[in-house]
C-alpha cells in the first residue's frame, strides 16, 4: 500500500520537477492522480471496520430508512448488481472521483496548478482514508457537497443548490457544511470569532447543563464514546492551518478564495463546539478535512514557489505521508 | 517534443510508467490472500447443502462472533466468509463438494468445511468424523479442536468435548471466540467455578465489551455473591445505547436484558468503566456480607 501511495504521490513529482511546459502536462499529471487515487479504493476498499454493517444494510430495503436515502439506495442498486465487497468500493471510488472533479471545478481555468497540489494533499490527510474507507456516507456526501461548493463560485446557484440537497440526503449531518459554506460566504469576517469563542460555548453549554443536572450527552450522538483519537492534536493542526490561510489571505492571489478559507474556518468552529465530546468532535472535524486538501494547495503554491523548494515540499510531504500511511489506526480502519 | 502535441514526452513516459506499476501493485491486491481461499472453499463447500435459513443463520452467527472477538482480522475474516455465502447464495450452483474434497481432501481447512456442513445438516457423526480427520492432520489447530469438542457434545460424549475444549482454550492464541466457547461449554457443563475465571479475563481483556461482562454478571449470578450481582444490576446507572447499536444490533438479546436490567437514567461517560470496575471489585472482595 505504501509503495502505492508513493508511487501516487510521484505523479505530483514529475509536475513539479518538470522544466517543460507545464501548462501541457497538468491534465495528464491530474489524470493520473484521479486513475490512482480511484483504484486505491478499488483494490484496498471495501473491507473497512463497519464494512460489513453497509454490506448488511444494502441487502435490506432501503426505503424503510427515513435518512441518507440516496446513499442507502445506491447502495443497495450496486449491491444487486455486484457482490459485496464491490458495492462499498465503487462508491468509494465514485466519491474520489467527484471530489477531484470538484477540485479541479473549484480552482477554474486560471489556477489548474492548485488541482495537482490539492491532489497531492489528499492523500496525506486523514479524511482520504477514514471517509472514504469507513465513514463513506460523510466522504460522498462531503465529495457532493464540493462539487455543490464549486458550482456556487463559478455563479451556477440553482444547480449549486440542488447539488446541497442531494448531497443532504446522502448523509443529513453534511448540512454543517452547508451552514458553513453559508456563513462563510455572507459573514465571513465573524468566522475568527466564531472560532474563538464556540469551543467556550460549547464546554460552557455542558457545564451550564450540568449545573441543572442534565447531561448534553444525552443529546449528542455518540456523546458517551471514547473512541476518538489525538483529537486534541487534530484540533490544534486545524488551527494551525486555520491561521496559516487566513494569513495567507493577506496576499492579493489569494483573496478570490476567501469564501473557501472561510468556510473552512466555520467548519472547524462548529466542529470545535463539542470538543467536550471526542466521537462527535472527529465526526465533525472529518467534514472540515474535506477542505483541508485544498487549502493545503494554497499553502503549498504560497510556499513552494521555486523548483528546488517544490521538490523539497514534495519530500516533506511524502515522508509525513509515510508516516500516516503506516498507522496503524489507518491500517486497522481500512482493514490492513 | 511532445506525443501527438499534447504532453511533453519524457514526462508523459515516466506518468506511464507510474501507472503501470501502481496497477501492478493494485492487481497484486486483488489476488486472494490464502486464508480467505481457503474460507471461500469452505462456504462453497457447504453452500450445496444448506437452505436459505441455514445461511441466514450462519451469517448473523459470523457476524456476532466477529462482533465479539472485537479484532479485526476476525471482522475481516467473518466478512470475507459473508461475501462467499452471499456469493454461493447467488449462484446456481454452489460447486461440488465431492469435488473440492476430492483435490483438497488433505487440507485442514476442507475438512472443517465438510464437518461444519455435516452439523448443518445435523449428522454430528459424520462432522465427528471430518473434525478428527482436521485434528490429525493439525493437532495444534484450535479451531478444530474447537469443533470437534462441540461435535462430541452434540453425541453426549461430553468428557471427551470438554478435553477438546480445554485443548482448544489452551491453543487458541489470539482468538478470544475461542475461550469465549469454551467458557459457556463449561458454563452449560454447570462447571461455573471453571468459567469464571476464563470470562474474567475476557473482560479484562476487553474492557469495552460489555457483552463479555454481561456474561460474566450472568455467570456469576448463580454464586453465592449474586445478591451483589443483583444489586448492581439495579442500581448502576449506565448508558449502553452506543454500544449496543454499535457492537451487537438493536435486536440482540443479552444486549436488550442489559438495557431492561439496568436503569438507564442519565448518560455518564464514566459509567460504563466505572461499572465494570465496580464489578470487578465486588468480586475481588468476595465478600457477600449484604
Amino acid at each position: 500500500m505504501v509503495a502505492y501511495l508513493v508511487l501516487l504521490q510521484s505523479a505530483s513529482l514529475v509536475y513539479l520537477a518538470s522544466r517543460e511546459d507545464r501548462d501541457r502536462l497538468l491534465p495528464a499529471v491530474v489524470l493520473v492522480q484521479a486513475l490512482l487515487m480511484a483504484t486505491f479504493w478499488l483494490a484496498w476498499g471495501g473491507y473497512s471496520i463497519d464494512s460489513w454493517r453497509y454490506a448488511w444494510r444494502f441487502d435490506q430495503s432501503p426505503f424503510s430508512l427515513h435518512t441518507d436515502r440516496v446513499f442507502w439506495i445506491a447502495g443497495w442498486l450496486v449491491q444487486r448488481v455486484v457482490d459485496h465487497p464491490w458495492a462499498l468500493r465503487i462508491l468509494a471510488t465514485f466519491g474520489v472521483l467527484l471530489w477531484i472533479a470538484g477540485a479541479w471545478r473549484y480552482f477554474g481555468r486560471e489556477n489548474r496548478r492548485l488541482v495537482v497540489l490539492t491532489c497531492m494533499a489528499m492523500p496525506l490527510v486523514p479524511v482520504f482514508f477514514l471517509g472514504f474507507g469507513n465513514a463513506i456516507r460523510q466522504a460522498l456526501a462531503a465529495a457532493v457537497f464540493l462539487i455543490g461548493f464549486a458550482l456556487y463560485r463559478a455563479g451556477k446557484g440553482r444547480l449549486a443548490t440542488a447539488g446541497w440537497i442531494v448531497a443532504l440526503l446522502v448523509h443529513l449531518p453534511v448540512v454543517v457544511l452547508v451552514i458553513a459554506a453559508v456563513a462563510g460566504r455572507y459573514a465571513g469576517r465573524f468566522a475568527i470569532a466564531a472560532l474563538v469563542l464556540l469551543p467556550f460555548a460549547g464546554w460552557a453549554a455542558d457545564w451550564l447543563a450540568s449545573i441543572y443536572g442534565f447531561s448534553l450527552e444525552l443529546l449528542v450522538h455518540y456523546s458517551a464514546n471514547e473512541e476518538g483519537r489525538f483529537h486534541a492534536l487534530k484540533y490544534a493542526v486545524h488551527i494551525a492551518v486555520v491561521v496559516a490561510s487566513l494569513l495567507l489571505m493577506r496576499r492579493e492571489v489569494h483573496r478570490r478564495n476567501a469564501w473557501l478559507v472561510h468556510s473552512y474556518c466555520y467548519s472547524v468552529a462548529f466542529s470545535s463546539f463539542f470538543l467536550p465530546y471526542e466521537v462527535p468532535f472527529e465526526r465533525l472535524l472529518l467534514y472540515a478535512e474535506i477542505f483541508l486538501p485544498l487549502i493545503a494547495a494554497m499553502l503549498f503554491h504560497a510556499v513552494l514557489r521555486t523548483r528546488p523548494a517544490a521538490l523539497v515540499g514534495w519530500g516533506l510531504a511524502t515522508l509525513a505521508g509515510i508516516g500516516l500511511w503506516t498507522h496503524p489506526s489507518i491500517r486497522s480502519t481500512i482493514g490492513l | 517534443m511532445t506525443l501527438a502535441g499534447v504532453v511533453p514526452v519524457r514526462p508523459a513516459i515516466i506518468l506511464a510508467v507510474i501507472t503501470v506499476a501502481a496497477a501492478l501493485l493494485a492487481a497484486q491486491q486483488f489476488r486472494a490472500p490464502p486464508a480467505i481461499d481457503s474460507l471461500e472453499i469452505q462456504i462453497a463447500a457447504a453452500y450445496r447443502y444448506i437452505d436459505h435459513m441455514a445461511l441466514n443463520l450462519a451469517r448473523n452467527s459470523l457476524r456476532r462472533t466477529s462482533a465479539l472477538s472485537g479484532r479485526v482480522e476476525a471482522i475481516r475474516e467473518a466478512e470475507s466468509l459473508i461475501a462467499a455465502l452471499d456469493v454461493m447464495r447467488r449462484s446456481a450452483d454452489g460447486g461440488a463438494l465431492e469435488e473440492i474434497a476430492v483435490h483438497r481432501g488433505d487440507e485442514v481447512s476442507v475438512q472443517i468445511a465438510l464437518g461444519r456442513l455435516a452439523v448443518i445438516q445435523g449428522n454430528a457423526h459424520v462432522a465427528r468424523v471430518h473434525f478428527e480427520r482436521a485434528v490429525e492432520r493439525a493437532p495444534e489447530n484450535a479451531a478444530a479442536r474447537l469443533e470437534l469438542g462441540k461435535a462430541l457434545f452434540d453425541l453426549g460424549r461430553d468428557a471427551e468435548a470438554m478435553r477438546q475444549l480445554a485443548l482448544a482454550h489452551e491453543r487458541r492464541g489470539k482468538f478470544d471466540y475461542i475461550a469465549w466457547e469454551y467458557a459457556l461449554a463449561r458454563l452449560k457443563q454447570g462447571h461455573i467455578d471453571e468459567a469464571l475465571p476464563v470470562l474474567r479475563q475476557l473482560v479484562d481483556d476487553n474492557p469495552g465489551n460489555l457483552g463479555f461482562a454481561l456474561q460474566y454478571l450472568q455467570a456469576a449470578a448463580g454464586q453465592p455473591c449474586s445478591p451483589v450481582v443483583q444489586r448492581i444490576l439495579e442500581t448502576t446507572t449506565a448508558y449502553f445505547g452506543n454500544d449496543f447499536t454499535m457492537r451487537l444490533g438493536d435486536n440482540d438479546e443479552p444486549w436488550q436484558m442489559v438495557v431492561d436490567r439496568t436503569r438507564i437514567r442519565l448518560v455518564d461517560r464514566d459509567a460504563k468503566r466505572a461499572m465494570l470496575a465496580h464489578v470487578r471489585r465486588e468480586f475481588d472482595e468476595a465478600s457477600c456480607e449484604d
